[in-house]
Parts: structure tokens; sequence; C-alpha cells
């Protein structure tokens, strides 16, 4: 009996000490949350900044072969920080929970390809300078020749990310249109296979911009097509606390910049396939 | 030029057997986190369970239906659910105390949530257990002179822990299992790994086999471990003497 008590309190104290030591060599990817809030000196100048990001996003925020958290939010905000001065710290999570960690506290600013709506902006700060243009259309499957706008979508199904831009497009379509499009949800609860439910017919469209499309294309033939007008304006922003202007100007200042020195246009370029910073609307 | 994603290799939708043990290797490293969740959580949840078993054991007055409505919550509150009140929740409370956790590890936030989750099914499986050994045995013992401590240590709790055992294998195993929904927080386990290698190469099929494989394995494993030990306690005689004396023990 006793030995028996004493070999079970062996075999857990060894897993736990070799599980800890194992997690802290292991690769999981270079993502570190700090535990001090966003931390400034006594002159008020930024030096640190936590950002939340997904890692579902390829070439706009993913995890890459050897476990490096990249892509062109990332990047952009290394850069920013370069140029800045500023530790740019990340800390990934499942798309629908990026604005609630905001809230919280948990993170201050939010960078994934994030819309102007105004349920975001009343909510929200949203810094000046846009980083990159997300014009969302009706995405189908190339074969598709019965949809080719929003309209077309009145009886449908169409899949859209939790709490994402996309979604309050749908949203307000149905307000207006008595509910005539069937919605479901990809991220926390749903998957992210957007590309087997579109060719498996589970879904008959989703929203999206031309870039990712095309990206999706090249890489995991996805057989996609974008139909009919922008349906919102397109700028991407950073996402801010109401109350975090400070921030939100040193942010400014950091995409300027990078559109000075043409590193803007470079990261889109290496990211995007082409140079969409261009389009940007000011 | 556009990034190089995936192996380049058969990509996009088209399922691909030949990635399954490529993936495999791949999310192996995600199993210590697994298991430091799992681990943590068991020897902290042990400790709340013991403080809530004996509370309950002995009816202690205002702490008893501090208990009860404890595990009621944990029982009755999706996991899911759990992790978000804990992650979200609980920080928003302490900031009302002037005490600032928002940013610590995700990784304790998930710890203290399972723990919880475990203390509570544990402290039920301990107090009824530990009922169920016959109240003569313990009378037995104090005629012949052991002090209560004895008591327990000697004559109850050996049938108890044979009584708990079957229990206890399940809640380990399937909280094994549970510790699947860490990735809502962002702690990269297993399912963290495999959505993230699944978000870029598209093959996520291929992915969730390879995590049925290994916590199918795991649990596998688990269960051995927890028969070998329930046939040890049982050859060593423990035979329990319960309070319903049936014909046949198991």
């Amino acid at each position: 009996m006793k030995k028996l008590v004493l070999l079970i309190a062996v075999i857990l104290t060894v897993s736990t000490l070799l599980a800890s030591c194992a997690s802290n060599s292991s690769s999981t990817p270079t993502v570190t949350s700090s535990v001090t809030a966003n931390s400034t000196t006594t002159t008020g100048k930024i030096t640190k900044i936590v950002v939340g990001t997904g890692t579902q996003f390829p070439n706009v925020c993913f995890i890459d072969a050897n476990g490096k958290l990249t892509g062109y939010d990332v990047e952009v905000l290394r850069e920013i920080g370069k140029h800045l001065r500023i530790d740019v710290q990340f800390q990934t999570m499942d798309f629908s929970n990026l604005l609630l960690s905001l809230d919280t506290g948990k993170i201050d600013v939010v960078s994934h390809q994030m819309e102007k709506n105004p349920d975001r902006e009343a909510k929200y700060l949203f810094n000046s300078e846009p980083y990159n243009v997300f014009p969302v259309k009706v995405t189908v499957l190339q074969n598709n020749t019965t949809i080719n706008s929003i309209d077309d979508l009145k009886g449908k199904t169409v899949i859209v990310g939790a709490t994402s831009n996309e979604q309050y497009l749908i949203d307000q379509y149905n307000a207006a249109h008595n509910n005539a499009i069937k919605v479901v949800y990809t991220g926390n609860g749903g998957t992210n296979d957007v590309i087997t439910q579109l060719k498996s017919g589970r879904v008959d469209a989703t929203l999206s911009t031309q870039f990712a499309v095309d990206l999706l294309n090249q890489a995991y033939d996805a057989q996609e097509k974008t139909v009919g007008p922008a349906l919102s304006n397109s700028d991407t922003y950073y996402i801010l606390r109401k109350d975090e202007t400070a921030l939100a100007a040193v942010l400014d200042q950091g995409v300027r910049a990078l559109e000075a020195d043409g590193t803007l246009s470079k990261l889109s370029i290496q990211w995007f396939g082409q140079d969409y910073t261009k389009q940007i609307t000011k | 030029m556009a990034v190089e994603y995936g192996n380049g290799v058969n990509m996009g939708s088209v399922f691909d057997i030949k990635l399954i043990p490529e993936y495999l290797v791949k999310l192996i490293p995600a199993i210590p986190t697994t298991l430091l969740i799992l681990v943590s959580a068991l020897f902290c949840g042990t400790i709340i369970a013991l403080f809530v078993a004996l509370v309950r054991l002995y009816k202690i007055p205002v702490l008893n239906q501090l208990a009860l409505v404890y595990v009621s919550f944990i029982r009755g509150v999706p996991t899911l659910i759990q992790l978000f009140l804990v992650f979200y929740g609980i920080p928003s409370v302490l900031l009302l105390l002037n005490i600032d956790i928002s940013r610590a590890p995700a990784l304790i936030f998930v710890i203290v949530t399972y723990s919880l989750g475990m203390g509570a099914f544990l402290s039920e499986i301990i107090r009824t257990a530990v009922n169920s050994v016959d109240r003569g045995q313990s009378e037995a013992a104090y005629s012949v002179g052991m002090t209560s401590r004895e008591a327990f240590v000697r004559i109850v709790f050996p049938q108890a822990l044979l009584v708990a055992m079957p229990n206890l294998g399940n809640l380990v195993i399937s909280s094994m299992k549970e510790t699947s929904l860490a990735f809502s927080l962002g702690i990269f386990d297993l399912v963290g790994i495999g959505k993230v290698i699944g978000a870029r190469t598209f093959h996520f099929l291929e992915i969730y086999i390879d995590l049925a494989i290994i916590y199918f394995v795991m649990c596998f494993i688990l269960e051995k471990v927890f028969t070998r030990i329930e046939a040890r306690l049982q050859s060593r005689g423990h035979k329990p003497i319960t309070n319903h004396m049936e014909e046949k023990w198991a």
C-alpha cells in the first residue's frame, strides 16, 4: 500500500518535472504575454505594447513551419517597433476573442486586418492611418455562375468569421432584407476550413477580399473568385481602447514612416504578391 | 515574391494519407504542454478536493453550503464557459479591488480553471467513496483501540480508494481530453498546434486524424495504468466492506 502511494507520487512528480522542462524548451511559437500593462516611462513615452492577433489567416498572421509568428500584420508592427524603438509583443488568440481581450486590458492593440464599421467605431478607437486595403466582396467557387452579387445570396448559406466585419455586413443586409441570407460561422466553435465547405457545397459563398482569394487559389487550389462590387469602405486599421489616443498617434507615426521609406509597399509585395497599399484611400 | 507556405506537395484540400505520419511528428512536441495542464490540474485539484470533501463529510455549517454551490456550479457550467469566466471575468472583478492580473500568462488561468473543475468532481468521488465504506469498519477500528486518524488511514482509506478507483480513472481520462479546450485561451497544446498547422496548410482532416490517434493512445495508456492499479489494490485483499453487502464484489 505504502509502496503504491509512493510510486504514484513519484510518477506524478517526475512527469510534472518532465512536462515543465519540456514545455520550457519546446518549440512553441515565440509569442509571450507580459505581466505589466502597456508601460510608459515617467515622461509619458510608450515603450512597450502588447498586440493581439490571430494565427489562422495565412500570410496575414499565422505561424510558419518553424513555429514563428509571422505574416503581413505581424511584420508591419515589428517594423513599426524597430522604427520607433518600441518593444512590440504579440499575444495570439482566436479571432473572435480579440475585441474582448482588448476590452479587458489583456492587449493594447488589435491587428488583424480590421475594418471600420459603425458598431466598432462606437465602442473602440481606430488609428487614423490605414495600413492596408481590404475591399470585401462576395466570394464563391469559380464554377459558380448563379451568384454575382450580394442580392443573389438570398436563400443561400454564407460562412463568415464570428465577430468579423463580414459578419457585420451580412447582418446589416439581413436586417434590411428580412433575414434572407443564412449565416454560418467560423472560429471558436466552428471550423476554419472555408475552402472545404465551399467545395463540398455545404455553404454557397463567403465574404473575402481579392488578395486573400488570390493567395488561397495559388497556394491551396481554393478555386475561388470574387463577384460583384466592394461591399464596404476598404481600409484596414488598428483597433484600440477609446482612451488610448496617445498610442493611436504613435501607431500613425509608425505607419507613415513605413510608407515614406517604402517598407510598407515592400511588405505588401512580400506577403500578398503585389503592392495593395497603393490603393489605400486617404 | 510570395511566401512559400506548407510543404509545396499536394497542397489544397485533397486528402493526402502521407501527411498523417508527417504531421504526427510535428504534433508530438505539444504533448508535454497537454500533460503539464493535466498533471497541474490533478495536483491542485486534489488539494481543493480534499478540503471540499472534508467540509462535505463533516458537514461544517457555512462551508458546507459554499461547497455545495461550488460543486453544483462546476457541474452545471460548460468547461469552455468556465475558461472564459476565469480568463476574462476574474481579472475584471479583481480590478475593482485594484489588483491587475490581466497580463498574467494564459496558462495560469487554464490551470486554475481545470483545477477547480477537477477539484469539484474529485471531491464528490472522495466523499462518496468514503461514505460507502461501512460504518462498522471504523467502529471496529475504534474498538480495537485505534485513534480516529489511524482508523481512517489504515482501515477506511484503503477500502475507499478501491471503491474510488474506477471513477478516478474515468475522471483523469476525461480530463485529459478536456484539456483540448485550452486553445480557446491561446495555449498551444495539441489542438492548438494542430489548428496552427491547419491554418498554414489547410489539411485539416489529416491533422484531426493525427490528434485522434494521439489522444487515443494517451488515454489508452492511462486506462491500462488504472486497470493495473485497481488489480493490485484488489489482490492485496483490500476488499472493501461496503454498506450494501452484495454477494459478489465487482
